[in-house]
């Protein structure tokens, strides 16, 4: 049992140390990363029916018990996001590696891919605060070899911007440890729960929102957002799609985390819905002035951040629920919708809207993949994102938070107006004379798979509405945590 | 590259660096019971590859270090990993030591733990970072 939680971290570093070592064979290292991420999605559906049934796996690392040592805690949230992203890491693998110039520019990039992995894994399952902050170092030092490897001017230009700013949340990140150690004396997140109580409320107050703004930035929610819209779309489309799909929802799984468990509140949080709101209204507003597919997605990340955050600011089971629903939607939709993205860059040559006409006509299968991820982003029925939104607004009704349900539903209709935008400037008018350039059919099958298991989530809804639901009882019961992780040797 | 090397930097070196691969090898060893260990062994291993870098320039390294960096990084990942696979198989958890006692004729008892393993792997993995580090800045690119 406690083999199987550990192995989502170990699987992507082993394959990690397997493609340095053989790595003056290409064709090697694809074939244990993608073998690797097969496993590890493997591994992480095993978790997914195991933890719901049989309860949460804890392993104390090395042997030492907490509060002493690292322990890696696979509840509910942890396993439902691994598996989640471990099937966005695959298809994102397979179409990088179908495309070819990603990994045969970049030496070492399924190495670095796996590393991001293992990151991911460990952010996911860890039940302490410092290592939180490690696996946040491994995932972003990851991203910085990622998005800075094609330097050109403006590339290198953003890739700054993206590394300063991911350098100083680190700074901050370890800030706010070092003072919630300085206070309590322990980074466990079973052992904080209750040293906690003993903090006076307004420095108690103090240390929850600092943590909250460190993982806002790396969240991506206003006003800490700027850097996302500049650096993402600079990126080769798998990594933008993989940044897009996974890392500000890491960021958004420790704000629900730490918040939950460590700073909870009975009634909705005021503040957390405005800044909620204030997210999604800047977000979509920037993407509907843009001009490039890419960067409208990006402004939409951001909107979309603000759905999630608002699910948390309710403070309720449902609303909670909601959130993680909505989290499991983004990352898979966001992730198909930028690898569509990268499929019309590849067979147009460019991403830009008025530069591409009529891609409906020439690439049917290309608007065929595009239409459901935009009206799922939208949330129109019955798609995941419909499911999401239509459960958030319900546990809006729920604490009588009118006013942010109506911009969130405000939101939306945006949301609708931009992808309209990309649809009629791209996929409508006049097809240019000339046929498209090929694209590899395994970036095609990778999106379609993607994106077919966009539609599994809101065909399934039911089972992950209620999966959300239980493991948005275990975050909100006071206790539940810490009587897992506490006592287990081994 | 071209280098003027100075005759005092040349004879520091050879004195200097097998002395540090020593002091490495000894720290390395002793490293789970008292004050070292693999990161602080590999740093100063690596510091006597800078100082041959210095000295003897990107071919006198490749010399000293006749494999490739980049496979000694992967190479260390796994021997750490490995001292891990070791604890979740002897022990039942990742990552715990576990210990043999051998028998070795003169010497005596000598207690081999896992640990060992995952320093040595600490070990390699510092030193072909720090060469891979400086071998890409320090090489001329044509």
């Amino acid at each position: 049992m406690s083999t199987m939680a550990t192995l989502p971290i170990v699987i992507p570093l082993a394959a990690a140390a397997m493609t340095l070592i053989v790595q003056r064979s290409l064709k090697a290292e694809r074939v244990i990363g993608i073998a690797a991420s097969i496993a590890s999605v493997a591994v992480a559906i095993w978790l997914l029916v195991t933890v719901d049934q049989d309860g949460a796996i804890v392993v104390a690392i090395g042997g030492w018990a907490a509060p002493v040592g690292i322990s890696l805690v696979a509840d509910r949230l942890a396993v439902l996001l691994l598996a989640t992203s471990a099937v966005a890491l695959l298809a994102v693998l397979i179409y990088a590696v179908s495309q070819k110039s990603t990994d045969e520019e970049l030496r070492g990039f399924h190495a670095v891919y796996q590393m991001l992995a293992a990151g991911v894994a460990l952010a996911l399952l860890t039940g302490d605060l410092f290592t939180l902050f490690v696996a946040f170092e491994i995932m972003l030092t990851a991203s910085y070899v990622l998005l800075t490897h094609r330097a050109g001017g403006t590339e290198t230009r953003a890739a700054l911007t993206y590394v300063v700013i991911g350098l100083v949340a680190s700074a901050l990140l370890l800030t706010a440890i070092g003072l919630i150690y300085a206070v309590t004396g322990t980074v466990n997140l079973a052992d904080l729960t209750v040293k906690l109580d003993a903090v006076p409320g307004g420095l108690r107050a103090g240390l929850g929102w600092l943590l909250f703004m460190v993982f806002g930035i790396k969240a991506a929610i206003f006003p800490l957002f700027f850097w996302l819209p500049d650096s993402y779309p600079l990126a080769p489309t798998p990594v933008t799609a993989l940044f897009a799909g996974l890392l500000t929802k890491i960021g958004v799984y420790a704000i629900i985390r730490t918040q939950t468990l460590l700073f909870p509140s009975d009634g909705p949080v005021t503040l957390m819905l405005v800044i909620a709101g204030l997210t999604m209204i800047v977000g979509v507003l920037g993407a509907i002035a843009q001009k490039d597919i890419k960067r409208i997605l990006s402004f939409h990340i951001v909107s979309q951040i603000g759905y999630m955050i608002m699910g948390l600011g309710f403070f309720t089971v449902a609303g909670v629920a909601a959130a993680i629903v909505f989290v499991v939607h983004q990352i898979i939709v966001k992730a198909s919708l930028f690898l569509v993205g990268g499929l019309v860059e590849s067979s147009e040559g460019t991403g830009a809207i008025d530069a591409v006409n009529g891609v409906a006509r020439r690439s049917p299968w290309i608007a065929a993949l595009f239409l459901p991820s935009a009206l799922s982003l939208a949330g129109f029925p019955p798609f995941s994102g419909f499911v999401g939104k239509l459960a958030l607004v319900e546990a809006g009704f729920g604490v009588g938070s009118w006013a942010v349900v109506g911009v969130s539903l405000l939101a939306s209709v945006l949301t609708v107006f931009s992808m309209t935008k990309i649809w009629g400037g791209v996929f409508w008018g006049k097809p240019k004379d000339g046929s498209p350039f090929p694209v590899a059919r395994g970036m095609a099958v990778a999106t379609a798979s993607l994106v077919a298991v966009g539609l599994i989530i809101a065909v399934g809804a039911q089972p992950l509405v209620e999966y959300a639901e239980r493991a948005a009882v275990d975050l909100m019961a006071e206790g539940t945590y810490r009587g897992l992780v506490m006592g287990v040797q081994g | 590259m071209n280098i003027r090397r100075s005759p005092l930097l040349t004879a520091g070196t050879r004195t200097m660096v097998p002395t540090l691969v020593l002091f490495s090898v000894y720290l390395l060893i002793v490293g789970h019971d008292v004050p070292g260990g693999g990161f602080a062994g590999g740093l100063i291993a690596s510091s006597a590859l800078l100082l041959v870098f210095l000295t003897f320039g990107s071919r006198g390294l490749e010399r000293a270090l006749p494999v490739d960096p980049e496979a000694l990084t992967g190479l260390g990942l796994a021997l750490a990993i490995l001292a891990g696979l070791v604890g979740l198989v002897f022990e039942g958890t990742f990552l715990t030591y576990t210990y043999a006692s051998v028998t070795v004729p003169i010497i005596g008892d000598i207690k081999v733990s896992s640990l060992l393993l995952f320093d040595l792997g600490v070990y390699t993995l510092v030193i072909g970072l720090v060469a891979t580090a400086v071998l890409r800045l320090g090489t001329e690119t044509s």
